[in-house]
């Protein structure tokens, strides 16, 4: 019966992004909604314990841009959730978000067998939080994994790496970054989404957690973003041949 | 140890973040050490001749994972100016970790590194799917980056000698690598192809790829696609797969036929040379990410260009 933990981000949702004609980008008008890889990691955290009994603990982390963020977590599965909410963790960066993680775990959580996480967040895809969080919590980490096999003691997981499929075995307690592929999430249906609602909710700011001023200052200084610039030619071409004669220009 | 170190599982990525770890450390006015797994045990020799002032390889106990390093990888990299990884999947893990043991951000797949007057680098990153690029600076130290194979280009050979060191990784009990199934790799790599042709949603049906061999094969090239073709379709092996979470790929020439241009996509086309453009919806977004487009049906297309090209290409 294992004690599952399983995070989340809440995204904006890329396809709403408008560009403006200087080349930023427009958020206004952008819909938040849970990172697409981490509802594999909420999946699987729940249909583990629909098996083998325990418990799923969401957590997330994250700024004022975090309207509603326990309900569709919760609605997907979890017995409860813990919200690091504070308005320093806006466009946090996979140091500070792995660390507030860490502290809500650590404070909030209980004791833990697996954490579940997305392999990556589907905004900034760093890439990182999982195996970050695992270091700061003193426990292993498997990442890219597409199959996941749950025993008394610990996992069985199949990565996906370039060269083919390393199988790794672990001891509970470790941590899991997970592949689309692992499983397809489940929609929530109105009960789910009703009972949502009903199920406990912590939420833990930066001085709860007990986050120092060296610590959130300690990330990457941000710049800025801007849209991804095309640079190519977009020249029409009349003919076949005429982009025949471009192709074999750019061949010789 | 003070000074630049770069970090490779892969032979040519070493030495493409030696070429780029040496113009940094003499920016810095520091050392660099390569560091590699023990089994890449070449590359790290053949780092030094490409401008690497020493060189260390990890000793892996058997059946441990990569990520075990991080302890001793910390070790080396605790009075690092900057750790740059190449961006294979085991090292993205193995910096994470590090990076949390040190407490310093770390870029990840950076695309480019700028040296800035008071020692900092700033660094530009793709966000949102491919339609965005961040830009972050990195200052305290180490500064810790991953980087993609074929970011950097290849250094020439020089006359540097230098030690490899070999450090014993402990072994992590808790966690063991039980089997390994290898991927056999079906045709060509398409990241190495001069030219490449890449199809999406447009293609009715997994025949009609022949169309597209056909064209990659008068270029001398090799045939790539979509997300969706790959993973939903299953008509080609993920490894064909072009976009932000799949392959990256730089050819002289890319082709797209029958794919809109998701951003998603184009991403992974953002170095190629030329590109050319074949839909038969006019107002598709891949004609603003193309250098020469023709509006028109690939089924009558592709034939057509092949044919041409037959003739100019023998």
């Amino acid at each position: 019966m294992p004690n599952i933990i399983t995070c989340y981000k809440w995204v904006v949702d890329e396809a709403d992004i408008k560009v403006e004609g200087n080349g930023a980008l427009n958020f206004e008008r952008a819909g938040r909604k849970i990172s697409e890889y981490d509802r594999n990691a909420i999946e699987a955290a729940v249909q583990i314990v629909e098996t083998a009994g325990g418990s799923v603990t969401a957590v997330s982390l994250g700024g004022p841009e975090v309207k509603n963020p326990a309900k569709d977590g919760l609605s997907r599965g979890p017995d409860k959730a813990i919200l690091a909410l504070d308005p320093r963790f806006a466009e946090a960066d996979g140091l500070t978000t792995a660390l507030g993680l860490a502290r809500a775990i650590g404070s909030a959580a209980g004791p833990f067998d697996l954490i579940l996480c997305g392999e990556g967040s589907g905004d900034v895809y760093g890439q990182q939080v999982g195996p970050r969080l695992a270091e700061l919590l003193g426990i292993p980490s498997i990442t890219f994994v597409n199959k996941l096999t749950v025993t008394a003691t610990g996992v069985v997981a199949e990565r996906k790496l370039e060269d083919g499929v390393e199988v790794v075995e672990a001891d509970f307690p470790v941590l899991v970054t997970v592949l689309p592929d692992l499983n397809k999430p489940r929609i929530p249906g109105l009960k789910q989404v009703m009972g949502a609602a009903k199920k406990p909710v912590v939420v833990l700011d930066a001085a709860a957690l007990g986050l120092t001023e060296a610590e959130l200052g300690a990330r990457a200084e941000a710049r800025g973003v801007k849209a991804a610039s095309s640079n190519r030619k977009q020249v029409k071409a009349e003919s076949v041949a005429a982009l025949a004669e471009a192709i074999a220009a750019a061949l010789r | 140890m003070p000074g630049v170190i770069v970090f490779a599982e892969q032979h040519s990525t070493l030495l493409e973040l030696t070429g780029e770890g040496r113009k940094l450390a003499d920016w810095l006015g520091a050392t660099l050490t390569a560091v590699t797994p023990e089994s890449n045990h070449e590359a790290a020799l053949d780092a030094m001749a490409h401008g690497a002032d020493g060189a260390v390889v990890l000793r892996l106990p058997a059946g441990q994972p990569l990520e075990t390093a991080a302890a001793e990888l910390t070790e080396l990299a605790a009075d690092a100016d900057l750790v740059l990884f190449g961006a294979t999947l085991r090292a993205k893990g193995l910096a994470a970790r590090v990076a949390a043991r040190l407490g310093a951000p770390l870029a990840a797949e950076a695309l480019s590194l700028r040296p800035q007057a008071d020692g900092a680098l700033e660094v530009d990153r793709m966000v949102y799917g491919g339609g965005g690029i961040a830009t972050q600076l990195l200052r305290t130290r180490p500064m810790m980056a991953t980087i993609p194979a074929r970011t950097f280009p290849a250094p020439a050979a020089g006359p540097r000698t230098g030690e490899v060191r070999v450090i014993a990784v402990a072994a992590d009990a808790r966690v063991r690598v039980v089997a390994q199934r290898p991927r056999t790799q079906e045709g060509t790599d398409i990241a190495e192809a001069p030219a490449v042709v890449g199809v999406g949603r447009g293609m009715a049906k997994a025949e009609d790829l022949a169309l597209a061999e056909a064209l990659a094969g008068t270029m001398g090239g090799a045939v790539g696609c979509t997300r969706p073709v790959a993973e939903d379709l299953g008509w080609l092996p993920e490894d064909r797969y072009i976009g932000i979470s799949g392959r990256k790929v730089a050819p002289r020439v890319y082709v797209a036929v029958g794919t809109s241009g998701q951003v998603q996509h184009v991403s992974g086309v953002r170095d190629a040379k030329v590109v050319v453009a074949i839909n038969k919806d006019e107002n598709a977004p891949i004609f603003k990410h193309a250098d020469y487009g023709l509006v028109g049906d690939l089924y009558t297309a592709l034939p057509a260009l092949t044919a041409e090209l037959k003739k100019l290409l023998g």
